[in-house]
């Protein structure tokens, strides 16, 4: 791995960042709290 | 194409992270258009866009580099996603983004993290699972 950021810690909270739908919908995470939530980040779709 | 194959475990293990009470994302930085393809193809979870990196950068996940592109694991991964029946699309985005898989907590607070090493680095859906189910007992990144 090259030039990996610091990044968050254990228990850190993850600040609110908006994504994309396909359709253009914004979606932000802090939306998606109440439950626990499975983050898969890939490199890309195609 | 690595991140394909990786999704079609995700999509198998599904079930199982909703019967755990937690939601899934997949989250790419190409185009929207090509997330729509991929979920119209029967992903059950959401597939989102973060255009400016934002979450990779908060997560600290890597950036592929000279050292990366001459991983043997590199390979590795492409030939076995090769094997699986992935096959390489148009690529979108920032590529040179490196993965990563989270567990956050209901409050949004980081409770396990796979940092990938190199291209095609993902974590056993097994070990996601198994951090889904410590997360009441205090689950700590595995890397």
């Amino acid at each position: 791995m090259d030039g990996s950021a610091r990044g968050l810690a254990p228990g850190e909270e993850l600040p609110d960042i908006a994504l994309r739908a396909p359709d253009g919908a914004e979606v932000r995470l802090a939306a998606l709290r109440g439950r626990p939530l499975v983050a898969v980040c890939i490199r890309y779709y195609g | 194409m690595p991140c394909l194959a990786y999704l079609a475990r995700v999509r198998e293990a599904y079930p199982a992270v909703t019967a755990l009470g937690a939601r899934l994302v997949a989250v790419g930085t190409g185009s929207e258009a090509q997330a729509g393809e991929l979920a119209a193809r029967g992903l059950p979870f959401p597939c989102l866009v973060d255009a400016t990196g934002a979450l990779y950068e908060a997560l600290g996940l890597g950036r592929v580099g000279w050292r990366t592109a001459l991983d043997p694991a590199t390979y590795a991964s492409y030939w076995r996603a090769w094997r699986a029946g992935a096959r390489r699309g148009r690529v979108t985005g920032d590529w040179r983004r490196l993965s990563g898989v989270a567990v956050l907590d209901a409050a949004g607070r980081l409770a396990w993290l796979h940092r990938a090493r190199t291209i095609g680095d993902y974590p056993p859906v097994d070990a996601v699972l198994a951090a889904l189910r410590g997360l009441a007992g205090g689950a700590r990144p595995a890397r």
